[in-house]
């Protein structure tokens, strides 16, 4: 991968639902997550000139995802989460342990198939498949909007929703066949 | 390819699918729901298109998704000035 084929345009679209489900399964607040995800997206943007194409993008962003949930820890450590978080460790040589388990999970970011998280293996599946079709398999099963908002949200209509989500779930279930059903 | 697979498959199983999703969204009628019944009984891809579907269907519903809302994504979008 050359450095030409980072798409930052994309990054919300390809990238967001995955990476944000992923940083509330970590620090358990929504408004956090958010901001970790476009502080992370912000990161990418200002060192794009670093991506040197040795890992795909998706990897290079979720490093500097790992890197800012850590940060987001070190930071409420160091304040009044300090005497909460250290419950489980005895002596201060254990921060670096601590902070390592709050992001045991970092490879699963990179390579969902290998963790079994059900969660992550079904949005990175998802991202293979048309974004549009995606988005609207999401903004139905996931989101429950309803079938009118879709359609005026996406421009779309009633029987095309019901042929895109067919091959949402079709091209999902035949992913999933090959990481999950199999395990 | 997707299109000349789909043009292969029969049009009532291409329906049967159809209702089939629908039933997952609890959006089928009586009729469609009946109908997916007595075809999968003859129709062996049917009968492993609609497990797999009602199967997917239970594996999401396990999961609670916590996604960005549009609007969460426009905001970091126009955060990230693109």
């Amino acid at each position: 991968m050359s450095k030409l084929d980072l798409q930052p345009e994309l990054w919300v679209e390809k990238y967001g639902d995955y990476f944000f489900y992923y940083t509330v399964s970590k620090v358990n607040d929504r408004e956090t997550a958010k901001d970790i995800v476009s502080e992370t997206f912000l990161a990418g943007l200002k060192s794009k000139a670093n991506f040197e194409g040795r890992s795909s993008e998706k990897t290079w962003l979720s490093s500097i995802l790992n890197r800012k949930i850590v940060d987001y820890y070190r930071k409420i450590n160091s304040n009044k989460g300090k005497a909460e978080v250290k419950i489980d460790y005895t002596s201060q040589d254990q921060d670096g342990s601590w902070l390592e388990e709050q992001v045991s999970n970092s490879d699963s970011a990179e390579n969902q198939m290998e963790n079994k998280e059900l969660g992550e293996a079904i949005l990175s599946c998802l991202e293979h498949i048309n974004p549009k079709h995606a988005e609207i398999f999401k903004m139905k099963t996931m989101q429950d909007y309803d079938n009118e908002v879709i359609c005026k949200d996406m421009g779309i209509t009633s029987s095309n929703l019901w042929v895109i989500i067919h091959r949402a779930r079709t091209a999902l279930a035949s992913c999933l066949d090959n990481s999950w059903f199999k395990t | 390819m997707k299109d000349t697979l789909e043009q292969k498959i029969p049009a009532s199983c291409l329906k049967v699918a159809e209702f089939s999703d629908k039933k997952q969204y609890a959006e089928a009628t009586f009729w469609e729901r009946l109908r997916v019944r007595f075809h999968i009984l003859h129709c062996k891809h049917c009968y492993t298109y609609h497990h797999k579907n009602k199967e997917l269907t239970a594996l999401i519903k396990k999961h609670e998704f916590k996604l960005l809302s549009k609007l969460e994504k426009e905001d970091i979008k126009a955060k990230l000035s693109l």
